[in-house]
């Protein structure tokens, strides 16, 4: 069911939403905003907090809509894991607002496997959950999860979707100056091989989730599939390293860029902001935004515009998740 | 241990295999895809002329001559996807190297991929790309599942992880660690940029121009204020440390020796972990290059392996590199953690 400011039960692609489902991430939050986990937080108010030109263009085309979906955790840190008590509470306070919880897992080394375990049993434990899902970064945590916990919903988190991302080139390959099998190449993926069709259907997956591509998708990409979609906003996922820029500044510098090192959690409270010059593009520039260990681009409106026009013919994507980077909640 | 060494010639091999080489890889890119490719999709983690074989010929002289010494040849496949048209194309591709160029296996990276390859050819050896991040023992245990015969680590994996994953293969599946060369400062498998035309975003980064932002309202003025300077510290130690991953501004030092990272003086630690292989990167370097880092890695294996202590290889390790500033900055470490 999708959830409306004026009518919480209006059923998907009839109501306010369109059919689109809202989730809103919080990967730098120690714990989801209390309205958000309430159900009492508007996709206005998030989006506002952007500062992200495409925000104005999702409002208008989802009127008064509410996240339904809260995604906790980090898809590429797994020091921002929660633990399985603090999961367990934010589900209760979940569930009491009929607000979905993902538990979004980057990829994980052994420790982080053990501790994504935990958590996974510890939301098992409580009766009565409603929606959760685990998105899963690796294949390595798919396995593992699927074969240790056969009713477990997991989907595929958008690093495991390999596609060229790199806001340098991405719309280069849209030029008709580009080699046409290339071009092609580059607007699609490997997933309609067989190969990754048997692996999707091996593993009952029923959903993947996908970036905002700079780059158009070819249509089949959307629509040729048997899983559902989530398509993220507005931050493409570009790069990511297990060892940390920002987790770096308070390191010594013989500690400073170690992969898996300690840090104060410095993503909590700043990121890094790189403006990339344009290949011959006479002195234009490409934000890239280092969000703790990882790299993303905001993609201009004209990307959020062509992926909510597909919306309507599209059905396999029928949700959006909307990255808040800030770490303070905001109310809606 | 064996080293498995990087070939771009058959010209090479005699010179690898008397050094000590146990296993080569390489890289081919026939014509077929070039035509239809051009430069834009790179077949393999190496652009299509550097470092990469065109002929089939070569192919088969290549394996021919290692064969002769007893080493088994495998060809990379590890682009981070190919597209179903692509796949189609390259099953015959591989089908040909393993029948008619008697090449032993391939290296891949899409999942997807290995498994079409596993139903083709069930009997083809694969090994898993490091491009597939093999961070964790449910991934060791899904490669075996599909049939993988070698899992090849990722470079962010310290010696203790390797270790434990190669316990947990068991000896299901063989397993290979980087020892030399060709660093990466992201996760390779998790890397969606690309080094065409651009060059590697990871050495522009340090060069363009940039700011810390605040994430919140209560850290705005630390950002500006007592925080500003370790900023600055920060981007100034990522700058070095780009610079060290990326080969010291010249692959070679003065002496002849590769820059560049490296896990020599961690030798003694990484023979203790159970891995089959130690891999020398560096597809696109010269032979001289090749050559001087397997004499390198083989010089202290073999100290190793006759028994000399732990700082003893290390020292020596040092010794060799002869760059003991580079040494001691302990930027060009693969291993760090236990780095002497």
């Amino acid at each position: 069911m999708l959830l409306t400011r004026n009518d919480r039960e209006a059923p998907p692609r009839e109501g306010a939403g369109r059919g689109v489902e809202v989730g809103i991430s919080f990967p730098f939050l120690a714990a989801p905003p209390a309205e958000v986990l309430r159900g009492e937080a508007y996709l206005e108010g998030a989006s506002h907090a952007l500062g992200w030109p495409g925000a104005e263009a999702l409002r208008a085309y989802l009127p008064g809509v509410v996240p339904s979906r809260v995604y906790v955790g980090s898809e590429t840190c797994e020091r921002l894991l929660p633990t399985a008590q603090a999961l367990g509470s934010w589900i209760s306070a979940a569930r009491r607002g009929r607000v979905a919880i993902s538990l979004v897992l980057p990829p994980l080394t052994r420790d982080g496997l053990t501790k994504a375990e935990a958590a996974v049993r510890a939301v098992e434990g409580v009766n009565g959950v409603e929606g959760f899902e685990v998105v899963a970064g690796d294949w390595g945590t798919v396995h593992r999860l699927r074969s240790r916990h056969p009713g477990l919903v997991i989907v595929l988190g958008r690093l495991t979707h390999k596609m060229l991302r790199d806001p340098r080139l991405a719309e280069y390959f849209d030029s008709p100056q580009a080699p046409m099998p290339a071009r092609a190449a580059l607007c699609r993926s490997g997933e309609l091989a067989p190969g990754f069709r048997a692996l999707m259907e091996r593993y009952g997956i029923g959903r993947r989730e996908v970036d905002p591509f700079l780059q158009p998708l070819e249509a089949d990409e959307w629509g040729n599939r048997s899983e559902k979609l989530s398509v993220h906003l507005p931050y493409l996922f570009v790069t990511m390293g297990r060892a940390c820029l920002l987790g770096a500044m308070h390191r010594e510098p013989d500690g400073k860029f170690l992969p898996g090192a300690p840090c104060r959690l410095e993503c909590r409270k700043h990121a890094v902001e790189f403006r990339l010059p344009v290949p011959g593009g006479n002195g234009a520039e490409k934000k890239l935004l280092s969000l703790g260990n990882a790299y993303y681009h905001a993609v201009p409106s004209s990307v959020t515009g062509r992926i909510l026009g597909l919306l309507p013919s599209c059905r396999q994507v029928d949700r959006i998740v909307v990255t808040i980077p800030e770490s303070q909640g905001r109310r809606g | 241990m064996k080293l498995t060494v990087p070939v771009s010639h058959p010209g090479e091999v005699e010179m690898l295999a008397e050094n000590g080489a146990g296993e080569l890889f390489c890289g081919f890119v026939p014509h077929v895809w070039l035509e239809r490719y051009g430069g834009a999709f790179w077949l393999n983690r190496r652009g299509p002329v550097s470092g990469n074989l065109a002929r089939w010929d070569d192919v088969s002289l290549l394996a021919e001559r290692s064969h002769a010494f007893g080493i088994p040849v495998h060809v990379t496949f590890n682009a981070p996807y190919y597209t179903p048209e692509q796949q189609e194309l390259l099953l015959p591709v591989i089908d040909r190297l393993a029948l008619e160029s008697m090449v032993d296996g391939v290296i891949v990276s899409d999942v997807g991929f290995l498994l079409a390859l596993r139903r083709a050819f069930p009997e083809l050896s694969v090994h898993a790309s490091s491009v597939m991040a093999t961070l964790n023992p449910g991934m060791v245990d899904f490669l075996e599942e599909l049939g993988v015969r070698r899992v090849i680590f990722p470079r962010s994996l310290g010696v203790a992880d390797i270790a434990a994953l190669c316990a947990g293969a068991g000896g299901r599946l063989e397993t290979e660690a980087f020892v030399m060369n060709e660093g990466c400062v992201f996760e390779e498998g998790y890397c969606m940029t690309t080094h065409r035309s651009v060059g590697a975003l990871c050495v522009q980064l340090p060069e363009v121009p940039h700011r810390i932002l605040p994430l919140a309202g209560e850290h705005a003025e630390s950002a500006a204020g007592k925080e500003a300077e370790r900023a600055r510290e920060l981007m100034g130690a990522f700058k070095e440390w780009v610079w060290f991953q990326n080969g010291c501004g010249n692959s070679m030092s003065p002496g002849g020796i590769p820059n560049g990272p490296c896990g020599l003086c961690a030798l003694s630690d990484l023979a203790r972990t159970g891995l089959t292989s130690l891999k020398i990167s560096g597809r696109g370097a010269s032979s001289y290059r090749k050559l001087v880092s397997l004499q390198m890695v083989r010089a202290i294996l073999d100290l190793v392996e006759r028994g000399a202590s732990r700082d003893e290889a290390a020292r020596k390790a040092v010794a060799l590199r002869n760059t003991p500033k580079f040494c001691e900055a302990r930027y060009m470490c693969y291993y760090r953690e236990v780095a002497s």
